[in-house]
C-alpha cells in the first residue's frame, strides 16, 4: 500500500506542474486541430454559422471537371501553389548539403573554432522578419546589394524577386543562407563527434583516401542525422514559408511565390473562407504525413 | 505541505487586486459609454479622430466615447473575430473591401434613414461616389467619413531639371505619361535624367476602367465577365510598352520597391511623381515646407476617362450595439457641417455633400486651386469598386495579380493573359455564388 500512496501523493503535484502545459496544448493545439477537422467539411465565412458541405471543399480543392477544352482542375491555383511549395523545397537538399559541409569544416581542429561556429550559427538565431526585410532590400533591383555587385562585375541587373522566373530561386538562395549554418549543422556536428576514430583509422590502414573514408565511414554514420534533418526540413518546408511570402513578396509576382501555407492564410484571413482553408490545412497535413512515411520507409525506420 | 491561512489570504487579496486592475471602472452615472473601434495605426489618424470626438463630446456631454485602435492590416479579421466572439462595438470603421459582405451578412445596421435625414436637414446632395458606390441594393449600411480621389503629385524641380514642361490638367493623359516618364528616368536609359524612375503604376482595375474596359455586365449583380475585350487588350498593350521602358515601377516590382519607398523618394526629391490619394499632406511623409510641387488629375485614358480606385472609409453600427442611439448621434455628428468641417480641415478630405464644395463653410481657408482636381475626380463618379457587392478584396487581388504578368512576362501573349483572367474571375464568381452571393 505504501508505494501506491506514494504514487498517489506524487500524482497531484505532477498534474499541477503539467496542467499549464497540458491546458495550453488542449486549448491552443488539440482543440484548433479538432475544430479545423470539423470545419473542413463545412462552409464558414465567420459571419454566419458553419453549414455542412461534406466533401465539397475537398472536391473543389482537388477535383477536376470536364470542359470543352478538356479536363480542368476545379482550383488550378492549388496545383500551382503546390508546385511552388515543392519547388521551394529544393532549398532542403541544398540546405542539408550546406549544413554537412559546414559541419565537416567545423569538425576540424582549427584555430578560433568557437568563433566560426558562432558566426555560422548566427543566421538561424537572427531568423525572422528583420532578416527577410534585409534580404528584400538586398534583392531590390535599383539599389539592392546583389545588383550593385553584378554592376561591379559588368553584368546586367536582375529582377530577383520581381521576375516570376527568378523569384523562387532567389528565395531558395536566401533559405540556403538561413538554413545551412543552422540547427542542421549542429545536428551534423554532434553526429560527427560520435563517429569512432578507430573506423577511420582502419579505413586508412586499408588504403582508403579521404573521399573514400567519407563515403564508407562518415556518411553511413550520419544516416540518422540526415534522416532527422530531412524529415524536419520536409515538415518545415511544407507547412511554413508563410512568413517569407507574406513579408517579401506577398506571394507574387502573380502567385509565383505563393505557397500552400500562404494560400491557406489568404483563404482564411483575407477572404474568410475558413472551411476551405481548413481543407487546405488537412491536405498539407496528409502530404506531409505521406512524404514523411515514405522517407521513414526508405531509410528503413532508422533510429534517430 | 499546507499553506498557512494568512498566506492564503494574501494570495487571494493579490488575485482580487490583479483581476480588479484588469476591469474597467464603470462610467459615471448618467454618462453613456460608446465603444468606437477604429482602423488605425494609432498615430496621426487617431489624433484626428480624437479631435472630432472631443468636439462631439463637448456638444453631447452625456456621451463618453472610448476609442480603440486596431491596426489596419489585420482590422477586418480581428473585427469579425471579435464580433463572432460576442464583443460588439457601438461604432466601427468599415473598410470598403468588406463593406458589402458585412452589409449582406447583417453585421451593419441599415443607416439609410440617418443618411437621408442628414441630406434633408442640410438641403444638400451626396457626392456621386456616395450614392453610386456606397449604397448596397439601394440602402446605406455605413456613413462615409473619409473620402478622397486619387491624383498625380509632381515634383516641379525635377521636371524643370529634366527639361519637361507640365501641360495643363486636361492634357494629362496616359500617352503623356508614356512620352514623359522615360525622359525623367535613368532606368529608362536617359543618363542625364534627374531621377531613377518616374513613379509606381496604380492598381490595374483603375487602368482597366480608364481605358474603357468593363469587368462585368452588371457590377451590382454580375453574371457575365467582359474583361477579355479590345479595351482591356489596349490597356495591357500600353502597360507592357510602358513597362518595357523601365521608366516606371510595374505592379510586379511593387513588393521590392514598395509604395512607401516611392513616397519617401518623392518626399526627398528623388522621384518626380507619385499617384496619391490625399489632396495636400506635405507633413505626413516628411516633405519639407519649401518643397516645390503641384498636383494634376489622374491621367486620362484614350477616351478621356479618369477612373480611380474607390477611396472611401466608412463608419457603421452593428445591429446589436449596446448603445445604438448614442452611436447614431455620433454618426449624425460626422455628417453634420461641424463634423465635416473638422474632417476637411484636419484630414484634408473631400466633404460628402456636393454643395459644400462651393460653400466656404466646412473647407479650410487655404485650399489650393489644385484641390479641384480631387473634387472633379470624385464628382464625376470616377472612384469605382471592381464590383458593387461582396468579394471586392479577392477580386482586386485576382485582377492585380494576373495583370502583373503583362509587364513581368512580355513573351506571354496578351489574349492568353486576358483569357486566363476571365477564367479566374468566372471561378471567383462561382465561388461567391457558392458562398450565397450573386444568385
Amino acid at each position: 500500500m505504501k508505494p501506491r500512496n506514494g504514487a498517489q501523493s506524487d500524482l497531484r503535484p505532477a498534474l499541477a506542474f503539467l496542467a499549464p502545459n497540458l491546458l495550453g496544448f488542449v486549448l491552443f493545439t488539440a482543440a484548433p486541430v479538432l475544430i479545423s477537422l470539423y470545419l473542413c467539411f463545412n462552409s464558414w465565412d465567420v459571419l454566419r454559422p458553419p453549414h455542412w458541405v461534406g466533401f465539397g471543399n475537398f472536391t473543389r480543392l482537388l477535383g477536376f471537371h470536364f470542359t470543352p477544352q478538356g479536363w480542368r482542375a476545379s482550383d488550378p491555383d492549388f496545383w500551382r501553389y503546390l508546385w511552388n511549395t515543392f519547388f521551394l523545397l529544393l532549398a532542403l537538399p541544398l540546405g542539408i548539403a550546406g549544413s554537412l559541409v559546414m559541419a565537416l569544416i567545423l569538425n576540424q581542429k582549427l584555430r578560433f573554432l568557437n568563433i566560426y561556429r558562432l558566426v555560422f550559427f548566427l543566421p538561424s538565431i537572427l531568423y525572422g522578419v528583420a532578416i527577410f526585410y534585409l534580404w528584400k532590400y538586398m534583392f531590390q533591383p535599383d539599389y539592392g546589394l546583389f545588383n550593385a555587385l553584378l554592376g561591379k562585375l559588368g553584368l546586367k541587373p536582375l529582377g530577383w524577386l520581381d521576375d516570376p522566373h527568378l523569384a523562387k530561386p532567389s528565395l531558395i538562395l536566401m533559405m540556403l543562407w538561413l538554413t545551412a549554418g543552422g540547427a542542421g549543422m549542429i545536428v551534423y556536428l554532434a553526429a560527427l563527434q560520435t563517429v569512432p576514430e578507430e573506423l577511420h583509422e582502419a579505413a586508412r590502414i586499408d588504403g582508403a583516401n579521404r573521399w573514400q573514408q567519407f563515403w564508407a565511414v562518415t556518411w553511413p554514420a550520419l544516416k540518422p542525422a540526415t534522416f532527422f534533418n530531412l524529415t524536419m526540413g520536409l515538415i518545415w518546408g511544407l507547412q511554413s514559408s508563410f512568413d517569407v511570402a507574406y513579408i517579401m513578396t506577398d506571394g507574387g509576382p502573380y502567385g509565383s511565390t505563393t505557397t500552400l501555407g500562404y494560400y491557406l492564410y489568404l483563404k482564411a484571413f483575407r477572404f474568410f473562407e475558413m472551411g476551405y482553408a481548413s481543407a487546405i490545412a488537412w491536405v498539407i497535413f496528409f502530404i506531409t504525413l505521406v512524404l514523411t512515411l515514405v522517407e521513414w520507409r526508405r531509410s528503413g525506420g532508422v533510429q534517430v | 505541505m499546507k499553506m498557512p491561512c494568512a498566506a492564503r489570504g494574501v494570495c487571494a487579496a493579490l488575485l482580487v487586486l490583479l483581476l480588479g486592475g484588469c476591469l474597467k471602472p464603470p462610467p459615471p452615472p448618467g454618462i453613456i459609454p460608446v465603444q468606437f473601434y477604429l482602423s488605425s495605426w494609432g498615430t496621426d489618424d487617431k489624433v484626428r479622430v480624437a479631435s472630432v470626438l472631443a468636439e462631439f463630446e463637448r456638444e453631447n456631454p452625456d456621451i463618453k466615447v472610448d476609442l480603440i485602435c486596431i491596426t489596419p492590416t489585420s482590422y477586418n479579421e480581428r473585427m469579425q473575430t471579435l464580433m463572432v466572439g460576442g464583443v460588439v462595438p457601438d461604432v466601427m470603421t468599415v473598410d470598403p473591401n468588406v463593406y458589402y459582405e458585412w452589409a449582406d451578412r447583417g453585421l451593419l445596421e441599415d443607416v439609410t434613414g440617418l443618411m437621408d435625414g442628414a441630406a434633408r436637414e442640410q438641403k444638400m446632395h451626396f457626392m456621386p461616389i456616395v450614392s453610386d458606390e456606397l449604397s448596397y441594393r439601394g440602402r446605406y449600411y455605413a456613413v462615409p467619413y473619409m473620402m478622397c480621389g486619387v491624383i498625380l503629385q509632381l515634383n516641379l524641380d525635377l521636371f524643370r531639371k529634366g527639361g519637361v514642361p507640365i501641360p495643363p490638367a486636361k492634357d494629362i493623359t496616359w500617352d503623356w505619361i508614356a512620352q514623359t516618364a522615360p525622359k525623367l528616368s535613368r532606368r529608362a536609359g536617359t543618363k542625364t535624367a534627374p531621377s531613377e524612375f518616374f513613379f509606381t503604376m496604380p492598381d490595374m482595375t483603375s487602368l482597366l476602367f480608364t481605358f474603357g474596359a468593363k469587368i462585368f455586365d452588371d457590377p451590382a449583380n454580375p453574371h457575365k465577365v467582359l474583361v477579355d475585350s479590345q479595351e482591356a487588350a489596349a490597356m495591357c498593350g500600353f502597360v507592357r510598352g510602358l513597362g518595357a521602358t523601365k521608366a516606371v515601377i510595374s505592379r510586379a516590382e511593387m513588393m521590392t520597391t514598395s509604395n512607401t519607398t516611392v513616397e519617401q523618394m518623392f518626399a526627398r526629391g528623388q522621384a518626380p511623381a507619385r499617384i496619391h490619394g490625399l489632396w495636400d499632406r506635405p507633413g505626413l511623409y516628411g516633405i519639407p515646407a519649401g518643397f516645390n510641387w503641384d498636383v494634376r488629375p489622374f491621367p486620362a485614358g484614350p477616351h478621356g476617362e479618369r477612373i480611380t480606385a474607390n477611396g472611401a472609409y466608412m463608419l457603421g453600427i452593428p445591429p446589436n450595439a449596446g448603445h445604438p442611439e448614442a452611436a447614431r448621434r455620433l454618426l449624425r455628428f460626422f455628417l453634420s457641417p461641424r463634423g465635416i468641417n473638422i474632417i476637411c480641415r484636419t484630414w484634408e478630405y473631400i466633404p460628402v455633400f456636393r454643395e459644400m464644395l462651393d460653400h466656404p463653410g466646412p473647407l479650410p481657408p487655404d485650399v489650393p486651386p489644385s484641390w479641384r482636381y480631387y473634387v472633379d475626380t470624385m464628382e464625376s463618379g470616377a472612384c469605382r469598386f471592381p464590383v458593387n457587392g461582396p468579394g471586392v478584396a479577392q477580386l482586386r487581388r485576382i485582377i492585380d495579380s494576373r495583370l502583373e504578368q503583362v509587364s513581368a512576362e512580355p513573351d506571354v501573349p496578351i489574349p492568353v493573359i486576358l483569357k486566363t483572367l476571365e477564367d479566374e474571375i468566372y471561378r471567383w464568381l462561382d465561388d461567391e455564388k457558392q458562398n450565397g452571393f450573386y444568385r
